[in-house]
């Protein structure tokens, strides 16, 4: 199932699972410590992906109508947003400085 | 004839009867047909102890008698109509279940609980616990060493009271693992509470509400090569090294939730160049724990860790994003803070005050 988070409003993230050959896990595997931190590099990139424009806007849909109703005076911080493919999640994030946590 | 219960039949039939295969005749009159059942099964249904919304296991046969019994009260559960508004409780007394094969609870709003409340619903075979269901409610169930398997993403599951061996309540080495039920007191070994192994860049979320539970080293959010993530509640929990959001591999390790009086051993709390960006109020663990070279950010309330903890390097890079009140390192001095971090009265490994920022 795809996995996103946000940790900064209005921007998330998709977590991919990269596919590597044999020859990239022999890599990891390896004593090579300037190719496996360039290997480790080249995954990091790709295993974590700024979500496109359509799945932005059903994210940030769900996002705004399950974190806490604010009042004007409300400080709000969004700790972390952590949203699953079938919308189930947990929302981190601060009010008026006290964790608060929704889950859904 | 005099009467004579259901459960004697055999006695009246003779003692040629054989329970699994002889067969008796039963008039369903819903339906205007006859129907058939074996003399076993209709022995097997008589002695369960049933009302509208509950089964008691009497378990009173040997333990491989008594697991057929647990299974046959789960199958007649599955005939009652679960729902929402309709449970249904198995009751089970204290006793052994020995489960050749896995007993695998697969339907929604049929419940488990030991009678006594305690763990003594044991499984002693070699068949465990595997739960699939979502809202679904299990009680004083111990698997001994064997894994107490859950699948993933059960927003609704509560366990309560129980015992599992390593890779319990949550553990895969194929795919992403999300905990999000609810945990009290329950004890686990190694890689459990939402811990993904050996499965390439997969996530393990420990998103759920964890209260006095307790497990061995990589658990609640620990991941060897992929995102780990401690989003959920924890109260009173206690693990062994690299848990609370610690992915060891790449450092995708972030522990965002809430934590309250928990404990673990060293490389925890977003280690391994993860991130801590919850809330932690007295929560300790031993060196290199609170987002070691990574990023300590969040808050700490009277938070107690080793060296190189809370962002600091002695060695290791790491930022001093979060605020600490009350924080005491047991060994090594405090990272200078970055942007809007925080120190106050904070003690260091030779018990200097530290406020910063």
């Amino acid at each position: 199932m795809k996995q996103y988070q946000s940790t900064t409003e209005g921007a998330w993230i998709e977590f991919k699972i990269v596919e590597l050959t044999d020859g990239e896990k022999a890599t990891l595997a390896s004593t090579d410590n300037e190719a496996k931190e360039q290997l480790i590099q080249s995954i990091k990139s790709q295993s974590k992906v700024l979500v496109g424009a359509e799945k932005l806007n059903e994210l940030i849909a769900v996002y705004n109508a399950k974190k806490p109703e604010l009042k004007e005076s409300d400080t709000y911080e969004l700790i972390s947003a952590n949203i699953d493919g079938n919308f189930n999640g947990i929302i981190n994030c601060r009010v008026n400085n006290k964790h608060t946590q929704v889950r859904f | 004839m005099s009467n004579k219960k259901i459960s004697e039949l055999s006695q009246i039939l003779g003692e040629n009867v054989v329970k699994s295969t002889d067969m008796l005749a039963l008039y369903d009159a819903s339906a205007a047909q006859t129907k058939k059942i074996s003399v076993g099964e209709l022995q097997t249904i008589v002695a369960l102890i049933r009302g509208t919304n509950y089964i008691l296991i009497k378990a009173q046969g040997t333990d491989t008698e008594n697991a057929a019994e647990l299974q046959a009260a789960y199958n007649t559960a599955k005939t009652m109509s679960p729902s929402a508004t309709n449970r249904i409780t198995i009751v089970a007394s204290p006793g052994k279940y020995s489960f050749s094969s896995d007993f695998t609870m697969d339907t929604q709003y049929i419940d488990l609980v030991s009678m006594d409340g305690n763990r003594s619903i044991v499984f002693n075979g070699t068949g465990t616990i595997s739960i699939t269901a979502n809202d679904v409610f299990v009680k004083g169930v111990d698997v001994g060493t064997k894994s107490f398997t859950i699948a993933t993403s059960l927003g609704l599951l509560k366990i309560e009271n129980c015992k599992g061996g390593d890779y319990s309540f949550g553990f895969s080495s194929s795919a992403s693992i999300v905990v999000s039920g609810t945990f009290v007191n329950c004890d686990a070994g190694d890689y459990s509470f939402g811990c993904a192994q050996n499965a390439f860049l997969v996530q393990a979320n420990a998103s759920g509400v964890f209260t006095n539970c307790s497990a061995g080293n990589t658990s609640f959010g620990a991941n060897n090569s992929g995102d780990a993530i401690a989003s959920g509640t924890f109260t009173n929990c206690s693990a062994g090294e690299n848990s609370f959001g610690v992915d060891t591999f790449f450092g995708y390790g972030s522990a965002s939730g809430i934590f309250t009086n928990c404990t673990a051993s060293q490389y925890s709390f977003g280690a391994y160049g993860g991130i801590t960006l919850g809330t932690f109020y007295e929560c300790s663990g031993g060196d290199e724990v609170f987002g070691t070279a990574g990023g300590c950010d969040g808050v700490f309330y009277r938070c107690i860790g080793g060296n190189k903890s809370f962002g600091n390097n002695n060695g290791l890079t790491g930022f001093l994003l979060g605020k600490l009140y009350w924080c005491k390192k047991t060994a090594g001095t405090f990272q200078t803070v970055s942007g809007s971090g925080q120190t106050r009265m904070c003690l260091d490994g030779t018990n200097v005050e530290n406020n910063q920022g």
